[in-house]
């Protein structure tokens, strides 16, 4: 029993590190991503096809990969090993997340009809009071379930740090396995399972929140 | 002094000549109706006086202050205050649907005036009034017909006290049924004095609000003169053929 409670203690603190990744890569990808996606709409030419070239490349390539790239290049190419694991699995998911929730940015603000952004302007407001005031909001309530997506695929993710030997829930489990003990791997299903089902509720009543409009 | 002035507009999408050699004159305290064919360059030349089309060429002057000189326009921050003397009623509204009634008339007095909640609520509420709705304050554009959301659209211009309106086709989107109270509002601002210029397919409302009326078709004003002779008695074929499809 008393080894029990100590795996299920072991597989928590473990999860916290999943948890951890979880938090700061939204943190920096939620206000990350609107640069980007102001990047990739800008009409100054050289910027849009250079942060589109950008989120080909991130989204285009395996994360894993990505990681892998943080992590040994620095070393590799300038001679400065990354030695922090977990800042190296920071940067990745971070700009990975980034050039995803850009896209899901830009499809919103595209649809917003052009007549509210016209509706502002004849009521004297500037471009960047039409878009503070008028779009982003509307843009808000639009994107909330793409990103409820994007969200929940990240809990299950950040299990991907291992790779670059993050010592997240996953390998914590794998130990428990090598002592010849397979339940523990197996277990880490219900921490995702909880997260994500304190997830989804929390994203239902976002949606509700909004709700008290339409169009 | 006209309040308007446009000299020779010239407009084009692309290879679309939209607005081939549009001049006209608005005087203050005047309402103008713009008929004309889909497509005559009605709408495009309405949009253009407020901003929202770029001409290419020909010259347009607000209230004395010249914004566009033969197709160069000035420096846009010399241009603000002019088009800030210019208000807009859109075919679709454009209300912002995130905002009540209430939110939606307050939100440029506050952010561009700089008028305290108090005092902007305050017109709100007189406008609101003005047209009818003072119970709808706190509904959301969604709860609202399109009568309605179209009246909030007026007061919602109207509190940013411009001298001119410009309307562009305020009833088209509307039930025929809901027009009537659209005109109503544009009558009883008539009847205030205040300056308009309406695109519109009212043919009737036009000849009954209207000082004078000016028939475009394809990108050129090809009659005008005061409602009831253009619309009675047309002297161009084009319009007398255009008013023969409203006869029944």
């Amino acid at each position: 029993m008393d080894r029990f409670q100590e795996i299920i203690a072991a597989l928590f603190e473990g999860f916290g590190i999943n948890f951890l990744l979880f938090v700061v890569t939204l943190v920096v990808a939620i206000p990350l991503g609107l640069i980007i996606a102001l990047g990739t709409m800008s009409s100054f030419k050289p910027l849009k096809y250079i942060m589109k070239t950008f989120v080909w490349i991130i989204r285009g390539t395996p994360l894993m990969l990505q990681l892998f790239v943080v992590f040994y290049a620095p070393g590799l190419l300038w001679g400065i090993p990354m030695r922090d694991r977990l800042m190296a699995a920071f940067i990745a998911f971070s700009i990975n997340y980034a050039a995803y929730f850009s896209e899901i940015y830009r499809g919103g603000i595209e649809s917003i009809p052009k007549g509210q952004y016209e509706a502002g302007q004849v009521l004297a407001m500037s471009k960047t009071q039409v878009f503070f005031k008028v779009v982003l909001f509307q843009v808000v309530k639009r994107i909330v379930p793409p990103m409820g997506n994007e969200i929940i695929t990240l809990v299950k993710d950040t299990a991907l740090a291992r790779v670059i030997g993050v010592v997240e829930i996953l390998m914590f489990a794998e130990r428990f396995s090598k002592q010849g003990l397979i339940w523990p791997l197996f277990s880490t299903a219900l921490y995702f399972l909880a997260f994500n089902g304190i997830l989804t509720l929390l994203l239902g009543y976002v949606e509700k929140k909004l709700d008290y409009y339409k169009g | 002094m006209s309040v308007i002035s446009a000299k020779n507009v010239v407009k084009s999408f692309g290879k679309l000549d939209v607005l081939k050699d549009v001049s006209m004159e608005i005087e203050e305290g005047e309402v103008v109706a713009l008929i004309g064919p889909s497509g005559s360059g009605k709408s495009t030349f309405l949009r253009s006086l407020i901003n929202l089309e770029t001409i290419d060429n020909g010259t347009i002057a607000i209230d004395g202050q010249t914004v566009v000189e033969k197709g160069v326009y000035k420096k846009s921050e010399e241009n603000r205050g002019a088009y800030q003397k210019l208000g807009m009623v859109f075919q679709n509204f454009n209300l912002f649907p995130h905002k009540s009634v209430l939110e939606n008339i307050i939100l440029s007095p506050m952010l561009v005036n700089g008028k305290s909640r108090e005092t902007a609520v305050k017109e709100a509420e007189e406008l609101l009034a003005q047209v009818g709705l003072s119970d709808k304050i706190d509904a959301y554009p969604y709860q609202l017909s399109g009568g309605q959301q179209q009246r909030v659209a007026i007061a919602r211009a109207l509190a940013m006290n411009p001298k001119v309106m410009l309307f562009d086709e305020p009833t088209s989107a509307l039930d025929p049924e809901l027009t009537g109270e659209i005109l109503k509002v544009i009558r009883d601002l008539a009847a205030k004095d205040m300056t308009m210029v309406i695109v519109t397919h009212e043919i009737e409302f036009a000849k009954n609000v209207a000082d004078r009326v000016i028939f475009m078709a394809g990108g050129y004003i090809v009659e005008e003169g005061c409602a009831e002779e253009i619309i009675d008695n047309p002297q161009n074929e084009r319009t007398q053929a255009f008013l023969k499809g409203f006869k029944r």
